[in-house]
């Protein structure tokens, strides 16, 4: 069974694999609320959603949020320590200063999600400026906690793809393509991947010109600059979460051999586009 | 986990992408079975409606979307909820995709039924979907202000937010009245 529903502003499938029709739909349903509860707590175009809660708040007061928001919160702060910084969420203010978000107050100095402490109680404090966007990393959680409800429904194998975050589970090997950088609507042979997971990121769809400037969905947190790649930057990983998350270090880095990905058993791939962009 | 990356991959840092193109993944849903997706159990009539040229015309205006809609493709049930199908074109892709409506007017659920994908990546997190559930097509009508379609979103995306909004601009002009 395959469906295929709109969230996360993108199109999100769902394919179920060898198993009883009664059960497949069951499972699917639960795998998207699964989706749109991760979109709830964390899209920063809800204003109620736990990280704009976090964005307008937690620098004066402890927010309490959901226990996915501290799991995914963590997992971020981990991803930011163990890439030296080159994974970090709190660049929400400058995808607001080049009209990719949602605009907010400005900030008095550097946005970083090293700022935010996970409290005891379940709430979440900032000591310095954290204006968080989970754009690099929120599909990810999503499409792992869609697959989790769909095994725990009783679904034997199959995939959930979130525009591109896929996550492969059961026993049977799934042939997975890429888009060309070049020219996203070509696709081509990757390999076969066999429960675990795969994201891409690649700048060449979300850029654009912003008051005369180039601009890209892809931050580097370091320069605070766009990241203008022509190139696609691909990771495997047993989580997608991970795959998610590490495709923007890799994006940052160019390098297919920091330390990060061999922690995280993730496979990092960059890809060429077959021609020259004009 | 298991990866066994295509020959023409593995072990190079930087790979040129030079297998073979291979076509579009498309899904397929039919009719009736994206109506007990959305209305489990329930029983679906066919309820067409005929638009006059100044309805279309209204639906074009406040939804940009200039295919025409065939009123043959909307149900009802029982309960006087509404089960429409419709597709929009966009640059590089169509979306076939039904629109389930509660009697109240507020919005029950959209199914994709077919979508050849092409794009995918450049939509941003928004809160999408949620941005209809609940909504009547007083709200739905003010894109701008209700809907925050992100900025830069897909062609995809944003046919699919036209669409669903010449859909309920149909339900305001036609569907509503109807007992």
């Amino acid at each position: 069974m395959r469906a295929c529903r709109p969230l996360l502003g993108t199109y999100v499938e769902i394919r179920i694999d060898d198993t009883d029709p009664e059960t497949a739909i069951v499972a699917v349903d639960a795998g998207f609320a699964a989706i749109s509860e991760v979109q709830r707590l964390m899209s920063v175009f809800d204003e109620n959603s736990d990280i704009s809660r976090i964005n307008r708040f937690a620098e004066r007061f402890p927010v309490p949020v959901a226990p996915w928001t501290r799991e995914i919160l963590a997992l971020a702060q981990a991803l930011y320590e163990s890439s030296d910084g080159l994974f970090d969420c709190g660049i929400a203010p400058e995808l607001a200063a080049w009209g990719l978000l949602p605009a907010r107050d400005p900030v008095s100095s550097r946005s970083s999600i090293a700022h935010i402490r996970l409290t005891e109680d379940g709430c979440v404090s900032c000591v310095a400026p954290a204006r968080l966007d989970l754009g690099g990393i929120a599909k990810g959680f999503a499409v792992d906690r869609a697959a989790e409800a769909l095994i725990a429904a009783g679904a034997r194998g199959g995939i959930v793809n979130a525009g591109g975050d896929l996550r492969v589970f059961g026993t049977a090997d799934e042939a997975i393509y890429l888009r060309d950088p070049a020219d996203p609507t070509q696709v081509r042979f990757a390999g076969q991947l066999a429960d675990g997971a795969l994201a891409t990121s690649g700048t060449y769809f979300s850029r654009r010109e912003h008051r005369g400037e180039e601009v890209s969905a892809l931050v580097d947190p370091r320069t605070r600059r766009p990241v203008l790649s022509q190139r696609s930057y691909s990771v495997i990983a047993p989580r997608c979460v991970i795959a998610d998350a590490l495709t923007k270090v890799l994006a940052l880095s160019g390098d297919t051999n920091l330390a990060c990905f061999s922690r995280y058993d993730a496979h990092p791939l960059i890809f060429e586009p077959s021609r020259v962009l004009p | 986990m298991q990866w066994k990356p295509a020959a023409t991959l593995a072990l190079v840092p930087v790979a040129a992408l030079i297998a073979p193109a291979v076509a579009h993944a498309k899904i397929y849903v039919s009719v009736e079975e994206t109506q007990q997706r959305l209305f489990p159990g329930e029983k679906l009539t066919p309820n067409p409606v005929a638009l006059t040229e100044a309805q279309r015309e209204k639906m074009r205006d406040l939804s940009s979307v200039r295919e025409p809609f065939r009123g043959e493709r909307v149900w009802k049930t029982a309960k006087g909820d509404w089960f429409i199908v419709d597709e929009v074109v966009g640059k590089h892709e169509m979306v076939k995709y039904a629109l389930a409506i509660n009697a109240d007017g507020t919005i029950k659920g959209i199914e994709i039924m077919e979508y050849v994908e092409s794009y995918g990546y450049e939509v941003g997190e928004a809160s999408w979907r949620n941005q209809f559930v609940g909504k009547t097509s007083d709200a739905t009508l003010k894109l701008n202000k209700d809907i925050k379609n992100i900025s830069g979103a897909t062609l995809s995306c944003k046919h699919l937010t036209d669409g669903v909004k010449r859909l309920m601009v149909m339900y305001d002009l036609v569907l509503k009245g109807t007992k």
